[in-house]
């Protein structure tokens, strides 16, 4: 008996018992129906693309791929307070993601988990953002879901994993209800995510902007209080993980400086990266240097806090990054400066810290 | 009273949050605005996309035990230019106060919160709103959207109606059955009327209450969504179980377990019924409501197929006359007539004037349905023909053409009318059908008003003297044909006379050219009304006074006639001038005895409630009315003499003389 753990209501799962529907866009889902005289291709293909049904918490549907008993799961949360820039940041990461030639310097072998979920995720946020750089709309205030998932493969070491994004809305993780953020309890890996608008000095004024960012910091843990989703998460993960009583969270983190764009340009700290080669996001060799960077240049800022999840998790990476490179003219980014900068480089350090990358660097690190 | 509660989007909401919470709110207790904060946000109501491409706000009923909100959400972009945001306003209290019908009867309320009126965290403190006020504005706007609601293609409703009957437990999710246009489920506006529909026709049918929201970009996720959800757009793929019943809008969709083929069938056509019912007659929804709450589908079924419209007739009778009117007279659709021809009255009775009219052109003489099925043409006309007599739900006279009502038609419901509410008002009714010309109605007519009461039968005569003075003559003489009068007929009788100058215009008409018919006629009134007062000098020396100044030949005449011959010189010395011979009418001599063929006059005194004690005739003759001695008696000259001193007053002191 395969027991798997619902990555969205943490429901024991029975996975070969849990009954299997398919579902045609827009017509819901239904029953799936395999012919006994089917084809086996056939059959592995409609089985392949259905889902089990989880009873938890009102039911929901996982992908057939996700009880993969040859694949190691690993789920991962973006953390950050409304409109840090959660979601913009993961849609250009994803994009970059999804074009794996580059990944294959790194051995790694990227496919949607789901066809239906990574589709509804690039119509919905990935070709807006990137191909028609159209702002995204907030992320609702709803149960969580899988924000998109894949099956990365280590074709070097033949490992597979199915790795799952979950982005849900900062106000659910501000209020910090565990019953609204069930899905963190199967959270293997975070990215937190920091606005550097909510830190006083951060970025350099441009009208609007740099009068917004004295609001910003003021309110949701801005300002020396940091990121109260921050908090929320550590904190729920820790009793989920019964690890309220240990010194580290064992679990990894990114955490992103995210719009680097804004930041006030001069820093040394700040510019070798800003200025980096384009490829230089892959090379998981400086990412103990610019960890090191970023947590200094925060620190000198004040922005401690903002801190507490690379103090926190036992293992942590720190990185500048923009999803936009830009600000936005209305609803859009200008054509001429759209360009997301260092986004996968992130995760690429986080996948590295679980053990999906294998590299000289993370050697020390236990998947 | 009722709690104010603005949600949007700010970097500081009164919560101490940021992003999407309370900006606003007449709540002074900050736990207090927490908890509801809670039950907006949590289930996403407050701050959940309004349908993509909405033409308009959403509005939303939630219930949470004994309280309700009222939401109204506007798409907005938050204050930093981001998509997807509402701007949410929500009306907060006991469901007492804010229950499903003032939710929608607020839908066009002047007092939400609008994004060019309340910049989100400009509020700060709202008031508190008076509950009896805003329920009285919401009634106003649902009567308004109830009116619009009708108007609503049946089709949809029907379908909305069978569908939510499939599963009435069930929870629902509605989307545009043409995607690519659309669809009424994207409009606000729309859904408000369905569910308008909904609250009407199903009302408290299905045992619980209706929380609904009139668009959403998404299918609720949480189990505590409300049960009608109207999405902009069908589902999009998630990984949610399904919350609800997925349909789309206008079409029948059954959710009903185990699903049944005939179940279907019974449903759909009592969807169809109720959607109709509801369009031409609302207040006939009443008369289907089941008499239990139906819970499942098959309670439901078995609702549909035992509902009535009257005792022993289904519910769908007045669609089966038009489907018949239509030209469907296959047996199987005649079938579903009612046999027994008491019930098929009773179901033709029961169909609401809006459907009459419908059926005014389908059923009328010589169409097929007439023909194939003349009892229901009778039931029909018979009903159009009642309502117009009776004044109850009168329709129109194009409505009585259209059904080509005949003579016997109307003689039947006028005697109909006469024999349950008497013949005191069947004058009025007499009225309202002679109006309509029908063709031979003189005679029936005649028939119908023998038994009429004579002042009615005056009056009426003095009405229709110009234009119809051979009825108005068969009245007359209907009047002075009685054997007996009543007491109070004839008191009221002299009362018409006095109105109506003694009736000798309206006799000058029956007989044109003819004194000596006239003088007949008004001699015979005379005889029959005031000849009791008329046997002794003094009645007629006041009497006259009256009577002179119409300076009328024919009834000084017919006056001479009435009195006995030893005082007709009283009546001959008034005529002066006005020889009776120079107007055509035969000489008159003092002492003439009366002609032959004179009846004699007997006044029957009719008991009655002033009539059944001791006192009952000085009460018909007036508080100075002497006690009663019979029909002969002296008492009862004297209270003929006392009618006849009210007579005279009124002639004299009448501004119409």
């Amino acid at each position: 008996m395969a027991i798997i753990e619902c990555p969205v209501c943490l429901y024991m799962l029975d996975w070969e018992q849990a009954p299997m529907v398919t579902m045609g866009e827009g017509t819901g889902p239904a029953p799936l129906v395999v012919p006994k005289d089917e084809a086996p291709a056939a059959a592995r293909m409609r089985r392949g693309t259905a889902y089990r049904q989880c009873p938890g918490r009102g039911g929901h549907y996982l992908p057939a791929d996700y009880g993969d008993m040859l694949a190691e799961r690993i789920t991962i949360g973006m953390i950050g307070t409304s409109l840090v820039g959660k979601t913009h940041l993961l849609a250009a990461m994803i994009g970059q993601f999804m074009g794996g030639v580059r990944l294959r310097q790194l051995d790694l072998q990227v496919s949607p988990l789901d066809l239906l979920i990574h589709k509804r995720y690039v119509d919905e946020a990935v070709r807006p953002f990137l191909d028609e750089r159209k702002k995204l709309e907030r992320t609702r205030v709803a149960a969580a879901e899988i924000t998109d998932a894949f099956l990365v493969t280590n074709v070097a070491a033949g490992r597979r994993y199915a790795v799952t994004f979950f982005d849900v809305s900062g106000e659910m993780l501000l209020r910090g209800s565990a019953d609204e953020n069930l899905f963190l309890g199967a959270v293997n890996a975070l990215i937190f995510v920091i606005d550097p608008q909510s830190i006083r000095g951060l970025v350099r004024p441009q009208g609007s902007t740099g009068a917004e960012t004295g609001a910003v910091h003021a309110t949701s843990g801005g300002g020396s209080a940091g990121d109260y989703t921050f908090d929320n998460v550590l904190k729920l993960l820790r009793l989920a993980r019964d690890e309220t009583a240990v010194e580290f969270l064992g679990i990894p983190a990114a955490v992103v400086v995210a719009k680097a764009d804004l930041l006030r340009r001069g820093d040394l700290l700040l510019e070798r990266w800003l200025r980096a080669e384009a490829d230089e996001d892959l090379d998981l060799g400086t990412v103990e240097e610019e960890s090191s960077d970023v947590f200094t240049y925060l620190y000198t800022h004040g922005a401690d806090r903002w801190l507490e999840p690379a103090q926190q998790c036992i293992w942590s990476t720190l990185h500048f990054a923009s999803a936009t490179g830009t600000s936005p003219r209305d609803d859009e980014f200008p054509e001429g400066t759209f360009r997301p900068h260092r986004v996968i480089k992130p995760l690429l350090a986080l996948l590295a810290m679980k053990g999906v990358i294998d590299h000289p660097a993370f050697e020390a690190t236990p998947a | 009273m009722v709690d104010q509660i603005l949600i949007s989007w700010s970097d500081r909401t009164l919560t101490e949050g940021r992003g999407v919470g309370p900006t606003g709110s007449s709540i002074g207790s900050k736990e207090e605005l927490a908890g509801w904060e809670r039950r907006l946000l949590a289930a996403d109501w407050a701050a959940a996309e309004v349908g993509a491409g909405a033409p308009g706000p959403a509005l939303v009923y939630l219930r949470f035990g004994d309280e309700a909100a009222v939401l109204h959400k506007e798409p907005v972009a938050d204050p930093h230019g981001r998509p997807g945001s509402t701007l949410a306003h929500a009306l907060v209290g006991h469901v007492s106060v804010l229950d499903a019908r003032v939710a929608l009867g607020l839908h066009e309320w002047p007092g939400w919160a609008w994004e060019d009126t309340a910049r989100p965290g400009s509020l700060g403190g709202l008031d508190r709103l008076d509950g009896y006020e805003l329920r009285r504005i919401a009634g106003n706007g649902y009567q308004n959207l109830d009116a619009s609601a009708r108007e609503l293609e049946p089709d949809l409703l029907a379908a909305l109606f069978a569908t939510l009957l499939s599963d009435p437990a069930g929870r629902f999710s509605f989307y545009p059955a043409d995607q690519a246009s659309g669809g009424p489920a994207g409009d606000g506006t729309v859904a408000a009327r369905l569910l308008c529909g909904v609250l009407r026709v199903l009302g408290d049918a299905t045992g619980q209450a209706w929380t609904f929201s009139t668009c959403e970009a998404e299918e609720p996720a949480a189990a505590t969504r409300p049960r009608l959800v109207f999405l902009s757009q069908a589902p999009r793929f998630s990984t949610h179980v399904p919350t609800g019943n997925r349909a789309r809008i206008g079409e029948l969709s059954w959710f009903g377990q185990p699903a049944d083929e005939d179940g279907s069938d019974v449903l759909r056509t009592f969807g169809e019924t109720l959607a109709e019912t509801f369009a031409w007659s609302p207040e006939t929804i009443e008369r289907l409501r089941p008499a239990a709450p139906v819970r499942s589908t098959h309670e439901a079924i078995v609702w549909a197929a035992h509902a009535e419209l009257a005792p022993g007739v289904p519910a769908d009778f007045g669609n089966v006359l038009v489907i018949i009117g239509r030209g469907r007279t296959e047996p199987e659709v005649l079938r579903r007539l009612p046999t027994r021809l008491d019930v098929l009255a009773a179901g033709v009775s029961a169909l609401p004037q809006e459907m009459l009219a419908r059926l005014a052109d389908l059923w009328a003489p010589g169409t097929a349905a007439a023909t194939s099925c003349p009892q229901v043409a009778e039931a029909l006309r018979g009903q159009i023909a009642w309502r117009f007599v009776s004044d109850v739900q009168p329709p129109a006279a194009d409505l009585v053409t259209k059904f080509g009502i005949e003579l016997p038609t109307w003689l039947e419901q006028l005697a109909r009318y006469q024999s349950e509410f008497g013949g005191a008002r069947l004058l009025a009714a007499v009225r309202r059908v002679a109006a309509l010309g029908v063709p031979g109605l003189e005679a029936g007519l005649i028939r119908a008003l023998a038994d009429a009461a004579p002042p009615g039968l005056l009056a009426l005569a003095d009405e229709w003297a110009g234009d119809r003075p051979e009825l108005s003559a068969q009245l007359l003489r209907i009047v002075v044909g009685r054997d007996r009068m009543p007491e109070q007929d004839r008191i009221a009788c002299c009362t018409e006379l006095d109105q109506r100058a003694f009736m000798v215009a309206c006799v000058e008409r029956c007989f044109p050219n003819d004194p000596a018919a006239e003088s007949e006629m008004l001699r015979q009134l005379l005889s029959v009304i005031v000849a009791p007062g008329l046997q002794r000098r003094e009645g007629i020396e006041r009497l006259l006074p009256a009577v002179s100044p119409i300076r009328s030949a024919p009834l000084l005449h017919a006056l001479a006639q009435s009195v006995p011959p030893a005082l007709r010189e009283l009546v001959l010395a008034e005529a002066g001038s006005l020889w009776f011979e120079d107007n055509g009418l035969p000489r008159l001599d003092a002492g003439v005895s009366p002609p032959a063929g004179q009846q004699a006059v007997v006044t029957e005194v009719r008991p009655g409630p002033a009539a059944q004690g001791p006192d009952a005739a000085a009460s018909a003759a007036g508080p100075a009315g002497p006690p009663p001695e019979g029909p002969t008696g002296r008492g009862w000259l004297s209270k003929w003499w006392s009618a006849l001193v009210l007579l005279v007053a009124a002639l004299v002191l009448g501004p119409s003389r």
